[in-house]
């Protein structure tokens, strides 16, 4: 027998399909087959798919359209039927199929939670323990008691994330769901599914992206055309996915129009003195701040080498955050930074004054302004990602003496004054041309490096492995 | 396979009781929005049966008053109530069950749902609209009789073979409408049949004696006769043909699940 942590088990599960040419062979089918009656022609969607989920584990599923991604999830989640083959799963399965696909449009919200709870046999009890939590999560203010149909699609997809995930899930199958809504929720989902993983809820997930796949899951199974070809870690499947839908690949990027090649970004002394004009700047508003009277975020603008006010940017483009702080009060040597969170809600990139060599004010008074410019360079893969921006200050010695302490130290010295956690967002494409080449890294970001290359003709060696 | 049971939570189990509160909560919003949501509300519970037995009275009574000699001095408009309910719980339900899978293909294809608790839902809904309907037929006795026959105590009774029988007839049709779609337009023509086959509108005494058979083998015959004899003429049912039918509700009703769970499978196939 296998062990405890088991809680999905799929042995030799396949599904047929019978193409009929009408409905009512189709009951006639299911009645008579067994007298031996043979109704329709038998197509395969799906052949002999083994694999077993533990607790806790995501497992990815990866594979081109029609190869039957979608079948398996629905046979998974209970909704198809297997033809051959057994599943076993244990405890509570709940799917994100189509997101909000198990809602009566004419409930309002909290109806609609009680309904799908009780359709996966929770009681009133049980119900009402979680639905603050659900609420609070889909977080849509009032619209809560109106009717779903009424919803913005946004609502809609916060809400029915919210129930599936908040109802306590053993088995959470999730089917290209995080792709909507924007980034600021796409980071409380993946944030929500690392918390229900940690509680030991097992994850299946479907992607055409194969990438996410890559970053997010433990294990993963390629299907091409009804079939398992591969299982195994998520690098090698997704390596292989590539493989077999290279064709596709080559002809898109051919199709995408040309692009002007990026120009050097200026000299960054000549930035420095530059502020912009005003039109181009967003107030940034109270309630997306927080902080204790010393100091609030006032306005920030996002723009490129060109001073052009942008929100998407190539890669390895230069991104120009202006970000301006006002002193509610007196002020120590003030630090203004950055970090840069990508849609899985990772802190990919993240700096403040401490690292950069900047002469600081000892003390800043009452009422002024403090003014920063920064700029990243975004060496990033492709993807949505969120800003913030964050004022502490300092007390003056311990900047000064910045290089010599460890961080543990300064950070003792370091107040929070203004956090703005959800400034904005950006986006950043693939490169389509560049030097040396457009595909600039795997991975995440770039890292500075060099490379070297020889060979090293050695007479010996080589004439013994060439009798080899 | 004991390794495979958890004991956190349990496997949902196909048991009508564990989902009450789905059955109730779908119930009551089904009332709710067909009443709740209409400019009247709640007046139309009232006044769809009014009105019905409103036109029923002015046609059977003064349009065509032959039919009915002898109600002494009960109002004919009671008479045909009393026949009205148990028929209208009936047709309402069967007229609805061959789209009712066909209405909600999300629960079919897209969550997984208990569909077989939707025909109990619908049931739910009608059996609600028709203690309506009932209460205003009592409270009618009461102003013009001035009091209630004993016999209004069995009327729990009285309901369980129309319930049954309702119940597995549903179940039946909501599967066989999402194979065969003709059977919707089909059911229709056939409960307009059956509401002139049922003696509603006219006593049953009218039939000639070599048509009482139909009448024998139409289990809706005997159940509005039941309806009538306990609300309006203070008779006791008639035993005998009460438990035919009550046996014959439960047999209808075992069939009608087990034809429905057996056809289910397919239903995501189809839709």
């Amino acid at each position: 027998m296998f062990s405890n942590d088991i809680v999905l088990q799929a042995k030799n599960l396949s599904k047929a399909y019978r193409l009929y040419h009408h409905p009512q062979d189709r009951l006639k089918h299911t009645l008579l087959w067994r007298l031996g009656r043979e109704y329709g022609q038998v197509f395969w969607a799906l052949r002999d798919i083994s694999f077993e989920l533990r607790r806790g584990e995501m497992l990815g599923i990866v594979g081109r359209n029609g190869s039957g991604k979608s079948t398996l999830l629905q046979m998974l989640a209970g909704t198809l039927h297997p033809t051959e083959g057994t599943l076993q799963t244990i405890g509570r399965v709940t799917a994100l199929l189509e997101l909000g696909s198990g809602f009566n449009l004419d409930f309002n919200g909290r109806e609609n939670i009680y309904l799908n709870a009780s359709i996966l046999g929770l009681s009133p009890s049980e119900i009402e323990e979680k639905i603050e939590d659900i609420i609070t999560f889909a977080d849509i203010g009032n619209f809560i008691d109106q009717p779903v149909k009424h919803y913005s699609s946004g609502m809609f997809v916060r809400l029915a994330f919210a129930v599936t995930t908040g109802l306590d899930p053993d088995i959470l199958l999730v089917d290209e769901a995080l792709a909507v809504g924007d980034v600021f929720f796409r980071q409380k989902c993946h944030q929500r599914l690392r918390d229900l993983r940690n509680r030991g809820t097992a994850v299946i997930y479907v992607s055409h992206n194969p990438g996410e796949v890559e970053q997010l899951c433990d294990t993963a199974i390629l299907l091409e055309k009804g079939q398992m070809i591969l299982e195994g870690s998520p690098l090698k499947v997704v390596k292989h996915y590539y493989l077999i839908s290279q064709g596709g690949r080559l002809h898109d990027i051919d199709t995408v129009e040309d692009t002007p090649p990026i120009t050097a970004p200026n000299a960054s002394a000549e930035q420095a003195q530059h502020w912009p004009a005003d039109g181009l700047f967003l107030q940034v508003m109270p309630e997306k701040q927080v902080h204790e009277n010393r100091a609030r975020c006032v306005r920030y603008a996002m723009l490129n080498d060109h001073g052009q006010l942008i929100t998407s940017f190539k890669q390895g483009e230069t991104a120009h955050f202006y970000y301006e702080f006002e002193a509610l009060s007196t002020l120590e040597a003030p630090l203004g930074g950055i970090v840069l969170t990508n849609q899985f809600g990772v802190h990919v990139h993240g700096k403040n004054c401490l690292q950069f060599d900047l002469a600081l004010p000892s003390r800043v008074e009452k009422g002024s302004l403090m003014r920063f410019h920064q700029q990243i360079t975004l060496n990033i893969s492709a993807g949505e990602y969120s800003f913030e921006f964050g004022l502490v200050e300092i007390t003056p010695d311990l900047y000064k003496k910045r290089s010599f302490l460890p961080y543990q130290v300064l950070a003792e010295g370091i107040h929070r004054l203004c956090h703005v956690p959800q400034a904005g967002s950006l986006a950043i494409s693939d490169r389509l041309e560049g030097i040396p080449a457009a595909f600039m890294h795997y991975g995440m970001c770039d890292l500075p490096g060099q490379m070297e290359f020889q060979v090293v003709a050695e007479p010996s060696t080589s004439q013994g492995r060439a009798q080899l | 396979m004991n390794s495979l049971v958890n004991p956190k939570t349990k496997t949902p189990k196909n048991n009508m009781w564990q989902h009450r509160y789905l059955i109730i909560q779908l119930v009551s919003h089904e009332l709710k929005a067909r009443y709740y949501t209409s400019f009247l509300g709640f007046l139309w519970i009232l006044f769809v049966p009014l009105s019905t037995l409103a036109i029923y009275t002015f046609v059977f009574s003064v349009v065509l008053p032959s039919t009915w000699r002898d109600s002494g001095s009960i109002p004919y408009a009671f008479i045909l109530f009393a026949a009205l309910i148990p028929f209208n719980l009936f047709s309402e339900v069967v007229n609805r069950s061959p789209g009712l899978i066909l209405s909600y293909p999300n629960y079919v294809k897209k969550v997984v749902f208990p569909l077989h608790i939707l025909p109990i839902v619908a049931l739910g809904s009608a059996f609600a609209d028709s203690l309506v309907s009932l209460a205003l037929l009592l409270i009618g006795l009461m102003v013009s009789l001035h009091n209630l026959p004993l016999t209004v105590l069995l009327l729990p009774l009285a309901y369980l073979p129309i319930l049954l029988i309702t119940l597995g007839t549903a179940w039946f049709l909501a599967a066989l409408g999402v194979y065969v779609r003709d059977v919707g337009p089909a059911i229709n023509i056939i409960t307009r049949l059956f509401f002139f086959l049922t003696p509603i509108v006219y006593p049953l005494e009218r039939i000639p004696q070599k048509y009482l058979w139909v009448m024998k083998f139409n289990p809706l015959s005997s159940v509005v006769e039941a309806f009538r004899d306990i609300l309006v003429w203070g008779k006791p049912l008639n035993w005998a043909e009460w438990s035919i039918w009550f046996m014959a509700g439960i047999c209808i009703t075992i069939l009608g699940y087990t034809w429905f769970m057996k056809t289910r499978t397919g239903f995501a196939d189809v839709l």
